[in-house]
């Protein structure tokens, strides 16, 4: 069968859906003869299907990121499970349903990272067309990125560990951690409802973001109108608005420019635990992190009584600290906030090698690397004080850099529009360079924002 | 079937019928649109199927259902459906060989190997068609060749991948 050049052009047309009658009827006379050849089209179709699977597993994460859905409808899903607080967007409903009411499913239409489904023993990682039937879990990486589009053509973007059960019913997904983009169809007439371990979320037709942590649960209105409520109470909320729900937190509508050093806290490492093996997240999201290159000199005085770590030849080496990945992927905004005490040299990447890399020069100058262009700040750090310094990136492509609460650089620059952000292995320091060379550096109030703070926030977190 | 164990099965289960659906009706996208209505149907149905039942006929009937009256829309359609003698054919080998989630993962490696293995203009011009999904045309007008010598080569790609894959399996012992 190999080498059959005419029965390979006739397999090839027909699963590219291009072959005309005449072909139509030669290879099904050709298969119908041949169980040979059967298996042969099986063979070419399985590849078919598989191939651009097969490519982007050979690329990396980001390109992996492929295949945009298409738009048409597809068959509605059935979902459901169950939880706490009750977030519902209410929009007003415009399509007619295309496939009738509901049924389950969803499908896979971009993978970057590994997910998988709860309990398939085979453990198979989900790929792009993966459908997941109704009453299935997906489980992400922490590293992963996930896009899921449901039976009403409503998608998901999933990241940060999250953790997601589709229901029994096709307007029903349960978040039980991690972040989720919701995307949400109109639902004419009905409420999409994504239910988290505080809340609950019901949706017709709108976009925002839902972030569940151990705490809490931050829902943004990109547009359309949210109803949230919990234990009773509801609030709603319109483009732009934003809450913050949990067990210690009043529910509110805030607005998208009230301070709140909770909102879209990625991590806090402060920094403080001085002679044990762990580095310790005091975020919500647990992303603590695992001293794995002891050495003499780890942790340093970090003034009034704080402890901090070291950087450096005589501190920790640059692989010393490692945080767990973080799949970023479409941000706001993004602010790293940090207390140090330069010493000398040139500086690794403070926070790992990631999309962005923050560094202080062998002068003392912080600056920013993004996309091969650079912010340096004009004014150097004095040597040997403590200073709080802050980089900042929001949407439109600008970075700041502050010093103690003050802006001390900023520029707008068309490299830095980044509206995807691939996954970032965190660290304190560099986590590959085996070497940095002759620097000091101690750090501590290690801060990770996913959007932009304002100028006052900022000045907060410097206790201005 | 419990629903963790129909998840399961669904889930181990899907290369080889979404492989058959594919060789069934031709494109991938009505493929696609077979899979999740069969994938939906299946979903009502499983309370009826026993926790040991074979799962994969099962679902290549379910699968055989929708497929049927696809092939009806089709038939209104520009494109040309095989004979149901062919189709039957195919349900018939692809039953007699076992798609259990095992051999298609072990496919699904093997691919995955063979394609690691291509020379890089040929890995490169798969990438833009099946990955970037760059028409045939536009591929051909970049690379100023003939659309048809782009068509061909692709055709072999596909074809010598396939092969690839069923040597590898046979050298290791997983077929």
């Amino acid at each position: 069968m190999t080498g059959d050049a005419d029965l390979d052009r006739l397999i090839y047309a027909h699963l590219d859906g291009d072959l005309d009658e005449a072909g139509a009827s030669e290879l099904g006379r050709r298969i119908s003869a041949d169980p040979a050849v059967a298996r042969r089209v099986l063979s070419q179709a399985f590849v078919a299907e598989e191939l651009p699977d097969a490519l982007a597993a050979l690329h990396s994460a980001t390109a992996r990121l492929r295949r945009q859905p298409q738009q048409r409808v597809i068959t509605p899903a059935r979902m459901a499970l169950a939880a706490g607080l009750l977030v519902s967007v209410c929009a007003l409903s415009v399509m007619g349903l295309m496939w009738g009411q509901t049924s389950g499913g969803a499908k896979i239409v971009a993978v970057d990272g590994t997910a998988r489904i709860a309990g398939d023993p085979a453990g198979f990682s989900v790929a792009v067309g993966t459908w997941i039937p109704a009453g299935a879990r997906l489980l992400l990486d922490d590293g992963a990125r996930v896009e899921v589009q449901l039976g009403d053509g409503s998608r998901l973007t999933l990241s940060e560990g999250a953790e997601t059960g589709l229901g029994t019913h096709a307007s029903e997904v349960h978040l039980v951690r991690g972040r989720c983009v919701a995307e949400i169809a109109p639902q004419h007439g009905a409420r999409f409802r994504l239910f988290t371990p505080s809340g609950e979320v019901s949706v017709i037709g709108t976009r925002f973001q839902v972030a569940v942590s151990t705490r809490s649960t931050e829902v943004v209105v990109d547009h359309g109108r949210v109803a949230v409520a919990r234990a009773g109470q509801q609030i709603e909320l319109g483009a732009g608005q934003w809450t913050l729900a949990g067990a210690d937190r009043e529910l509110r509508v805030h607005e998208s420019g009230d301070a709140d050093l909770e909102r879209s806290l990625l991590g806090w490492w402060p920094c403080d635990e001085a002679n044990h093996e762990d580095i310790r997240d005091h975020s919500p999201w647990g992303r603590h992190g695992r001293i794995v290159a002891q050495s003499e000199g780890v942790w340093s005085d970090g003034g009034d009584g704080a402890s901090a770590v070291a950087l450096g030849d005589h501190g920790l080496r640059p692989d010393g600290v490692r945080l767990p990945i973080l799949a970023l992927g479409s941000l706001p905004g993004l602010t790293v906030a940090l207390r140090l005490r330069w010493e000398s040299g040139a500086s690794p990447a403070l926070l790992g090698e990631g999309p962005a890399r923050f560094l202080i020069d062998a002068d003392g100058h912080p600056l920013v690397e993004h996309r091969g262009v650079r912010l340096v700040a004009e004014r150097a750090l004095p040597a040997n004080t403590w200073h709080q310094v802050a980089w900042r990136w929001s949407r439109d492509g600008r970075w700041d850099i502050f010093v103690d609460g003050q802006a001390v650089a900023g520029r707008q620059d068309g490299a830095w529009n980044a509206v995807e952000w691939p996954a970032w292995p965190l660290a304190l320091g560099h986590p590959t360079e085996p070497r940095v060379g002759d620097f000091a550096l101690v750090l501590n109030q290690v801060r990770l924002y996913g959007r932009a703070l304002s100028d006052a926030e900022v000045a907060t977190l410097a206790g201005r | 079937m419990r629903e963790d164990l129909f998840v399961a099965q669904l889930i181990q289960a899907q290369p080889g019928l979404r492989a058959w659906l594919r060789a069934v009706v031709g494109s991938a996208s009505a493929a696609d649109d077979c899979f999740q209505e069969a994938a939906v149907v299946m979903s009502r149905k499983r309370a009826e199927l026993p926790d040991d039942a074979n799962f994969v006929g099962w679902a290549r009937t379910v699968c055989g259902f929708i497929v049927r009256d696809h092939r009806k829309r089709q038939a209104r359609s520009r494109l040309c459906p095989l004979p149901d003698e062919a189709m039957q054919t195919l349900a018939a080998v692809h039953a007699d060989d076992d798609d259990t989630g095992g051999v298609w993962e072990a496919r699904r490696r093997a691919l995955r190997r063979c394609v690691d293995d291509l020379p890089d203009t040929h890995r490169e011009l798969l990438r833009r068609r099946y990955e970037a999904e760059e028409d045939v045309a536009d591929i051909a007008n970049a690379l100023k060749r003939q659309r048809g010598a782009i068509d061909t080569m692709l055709c072999r790609l596909r074809s010598s991948l396939a092969d690839c894959i069923e040597n590898r399996l046979r050298i290791s012992g997983e077929t």
